[in-house]
């Protein structure tokens, strides 16, 4: 059975935006560096694999109107000094699946304009230090209308080096709305203990919160969101990538 | 002899007591927790033992 991913499942988050309606490509990338350690007597070359890197590629489309609060224009022509928490979804941002996280700087912001064509938009991205991180969803971006908590995601085993995990709230409503949504881990998917936790979200925000490198993060992992104030609903996405 | 308690360092969800329990920290864990709840948590540091004198029942 032909088990290929159709692109159409692709999502990418920045921010406090879904910008997936403006992309045609998502181009994640993790590579490594290989350096040359031959010598002397050597009789062929010979490497090792030194320092991880990796970028983030996007290209859409142009576009002035904001159908999801804000435009590619918007979010990146600028080339903003400060860092955009960007996550890439390849396969839908459902509870457990494949999440790539970037702490991203804008590194270019590209227009194409050619004749008788939609005008294009490239997006070069990159990171100071995490470069590109593996992780999960662990909220798909839907509403939530009270204090819940998502599935679980079970990694399989616990991990010991930290971690980083993101949140991106579209839309939040209510008279004075507020909601925080904290990350918890388990051994047992049924003694949860609080991991981490985001700034109360009253308006449409973004987050990222690392956890020390050292520190045990257990097999399962779940988001809990806590309505505070007077909040009808919020739409968000979170995920999280172990170190 | 005195049953040994224990206090929260960060809010743990015990789900599998019936009903379910939210200890904030710095309250006493359920005497109704687990041994084997009690000795994971003690190991990685999400709750401490605490004196009669320090715990929550007595506050």
């Amino acid at each position: 059975m032909n088990s290929a991913l159709l692109s159409s499942n692709s999502r990418v988050m920045a921010d406090q935006y879904d910008i997936s309606p403006f992309l045609q490509k998502m181009n994640p990338i993790r590579n490594r560096d290989y350096a040359d350690c031959s010598t002397l007597v050597s009789t062929s070359h010979e490497y090792t694999p030194v320092l991880r890197g990796g970028s983030f590629a996007l290209e859409g489309l142009y576009r002035t109107n904001q159908i999801a609060g804000a435009s590619l224009q918007d979010i990146f022509a600028t080339l903003p000094d400060t860092q955009i928490i960007v996550t890439g979804y390849p396969d839908t941002r459902a509870v457990g699946k494949p999440a790539l996280l970037m702490y991203a700087d804008v590194l270019k912001y590209n227009l194409d304009n050619v004749v008788a064509d939609l005008v294009k938009v490239m997006i070069d991205l990159s990171s100071q230090k995490w470069h590109v991180e593996h992780g999960v969803s662990l909220h798909d971006l839907t509403a939530e209308t009270g204090t819940g908590n998502g599935t679980s995601v079970d990694n399989g085993a616990a991990t010991t080096n930290g971690g980083v995990s993101v949140f991106h709230c579209t839309a939040i409503a209510g008279a004075v709305p507020s909601v925080v949504v904290k990350i918890q881990h388990s051994t047992n998917n049924s003694t949860w203990v609080d991991l981490l936790s985001h700034t109360a979200a009253t308006a449409a925000t973004k987050g990222r919160v690392e956890v020390a490198a050292g520190t045990t993060i257990n097999q399962y992992l779940r988001e809990v969101h806590t309505f505070g104030g007077t909040t009808s609903s919020i739409t968000f996405n979170s995920a999280f990538a172990r170190r | 002899m005195a049953k040994t308690l224990y206090q929260a360092v960060v809010g743990i969800d015990f789900e599998g007591l019936k009903p379910p329990v939210r200890v904030e920290p710095g309250e006493a864990i359920p005497e109704k927790a687990s041994a084997e709840d009690i000795k994971w948590l003690l190991e990685q540091g999400h709750i401490k033992k605490v004196s009669p004198d320090e715990s929550e029942s007595d506050k």
